[in-house]
């Protein structure tokens, strides 16, 4: 067995999640949820301050004196005004702000994205895999075309095959999912098994 | 009482335990099962192999210590690969335990392959900001990183930042990712798409479906899918490590998983076959 304090905590913690699943809902659990979620804001807001906030206020508004940079932080406190009944109208200007900033930069830079989207999708049909791609593509829009009520026999078809299309699309998500919450199990057995029990070789 | 109706009354946490049990035998005595390389992964490794002697790769690490055991193997394999040919790595994250999960991994490839920190690669900790940050780090690199690495160092003192001032002149961008909105896209947004910086991500299973259009697209050059990407990629740099290793237990698991949901289908089916036939009951 490791004799480190590090690994005993870590393997401590593990076994205390696992409680939940194992055995019921109980105070090791939540005790264990309680700390991991205490230290993860605590490592974000140190992080951020001492990586990002402390080095660019430093360089760029006491050094090179771009106090420009003061007015994103201005309208970044602005937020907590919410929290004082009387001024909370404040809150409203950054949240304004930020709303414009954000409809504009989805106008200007999704369209790059979505297009290439499309244009990706005309493709030669010289190949059964092509032609599968066109026909899943054509159906699914088909399928989540709501203007009119779809009456006509060829494109109920067209939907049912969309919605085909769709499950299978489902299916491989689902199965992709079940793979990442193995793996998830299998980092924490290597971790027990290896680094703390040492029964199993790394 | 039949043998489905007591499957599926069995309290779950039987399951689980078998579910354990399958994982952790592969885990103390490895099967050591073939692999075969996929297409992503290939792309992802020609990739990578295509960057110039000398070059440079900007890394973003953008996932956190849940989703380590997919994405480390990834990131380890791939400091082997660049460090090999003699690529130099800047790396960053935008979330905040990025820089830190991945921290002790690269210092021990850097160790080992006698590779000097700050020199051939550099980890500049987490840069908080999203698609804000990521436009900096075009239009000014430094600004965008704060002018810090993970440590405090002052990006001047680096030798490996002389003369990298903008994302654009990285010869690859990849995004190692695991986080929900994907980081990768909104890369491909503000800097792959409008500037042409050629870009590939790796990620997590559970987010390969999500990311895989903008492969297929060709955006993203290369893709990582997981652990098995990882393990792909591991046996095709001839580097085994830990996921090679974790691919055993996982296709136990998945065996296992496949035969609960066949035998739950058919206790389904047989449960309702047994209803129909049943007598219906009459009311008043």
């Amino acid at each position: 067995m490791s004799a480190t304090l590090q690994t005993w905590l870590s393997a401590f913690f593990t076994i205390a999640i696992y409680t939940l699943v194992l055995y019921k809902d109980n105070k090791v659990f939540r005790f264990a949820e309680t700390v991991m979620i205490g230290i993860t804001a605590a490592n974000g807001i140190v992080l951020t301050y001492h990586n990002y906030i402390k080095p660019v206020v430093a360089v760029d508004i006491i050094q090179n004196h771009k106090y420009l940079q003061l007015i994103p932080i201005v309208l970044g406190l602005m937020m907590y005004t919410r929290f004082v009944k009387p001024i909370a109208w404040v809150s409203r200007i950054p949240m304004g702000f930020w709303v414009g900033v954000g409809a504009a930069y989805i106008l200007v830079r999704n369209p790059g994205v979505f297009i290439s989207q499309i244009t990706a999708s005309f493709l030669a049909l010289n190949k059964l895999n092509n032609l599968i791609f066109v026909v899943g593509v054509i159906a699914v829009v088909v399928y989540f075309y709501f203007t009119v009520p779809i009456k006509s026999a060829p494109m109920k078809g067209a939907t049912t095959l969309g919605k085909a299309f769709l499950l299978v699309s489902f299916g491989a998500t689902f199965a992709s999912t079940v793979m990442s919450r193995i793996s998830l199990l299998l980092g924490r057995l290597q971790f027990l098994l290896q680094d703390w029990l040492r029964i199993a070789k790394v | 009482m039949n043998i489905w109706k007591r499957l599926s009354d069995l309290d779950r946490r039987y399951y689980y335990v078998v579910l354990i049990l399958v994982v952790a035998l592969p885990i103390i005595k490895p099967w050591g099962l073939p692999i075969r390389v996929g297409s992503t992964t290939d792309d992802f490794h020609k990739t990578v192999e295509a960057v110039p002697d000398g070059g440079t790769i900007a890394l973003a690490i953008d996932y956190r210590s849940d989703c380590i055991v997919e994405l480390n193997p990834q990131v380890t394999t791939l400091f082997r690969q660049a460090f090999a040919k003699n690529v130099k790595i800047i790396m960053w994250s935008n979330v905040d335990e990025g820089a830190n999960v991945t921290e002790p991994i690269t210092r021990a490839v850097g160790q080992e392959m006698g590779k000097t920190y700050g020199v051939d690669w550099v980890n500049l900790g987490y840069k908080p900001g999203g698609e804000v940050t990521m436009k900096k780090m075009v239009d000014n690199f430094w600004e965008g990183a704060a002018y810090v690495d993970m440590q405090g160092t002052r990006l001047e003192d680096l030798p490996i930042m002389q003369g990298f001032n903008s994302l654009r002149d990285a010869d690859l961008l990849i995004d190692m990712m695991a986080v929900v909105p994907s980081p990768a896209q909104n890369y491909l947004k503000m800097v792959s798409i409008p500037y042409g910086l050629p870009m590939a991500i790796g990620t997590t299973a559970i987010q390969a479906p999500t990311e895989m259009p903008f492969y297929s697209s060709g955006e993203y050059k290369g893709m990582l899918a997981g652990l098995r990407g990882a393990a792909e990629y591991e046996f095709l740099t001839k580097n085994p490590g830990p996921a090679m290793m974790g691919m055993d237990a996982q296709s136990a698991a998945h065996l296992l998983v496949i035969l609960l949901i066949a035998m739950g289908n058919i206790g389904h089916l047989m449960d309702r076959k047994k209803r129909a036939g049943a007598p219906t009951g009459g009311g008043s």
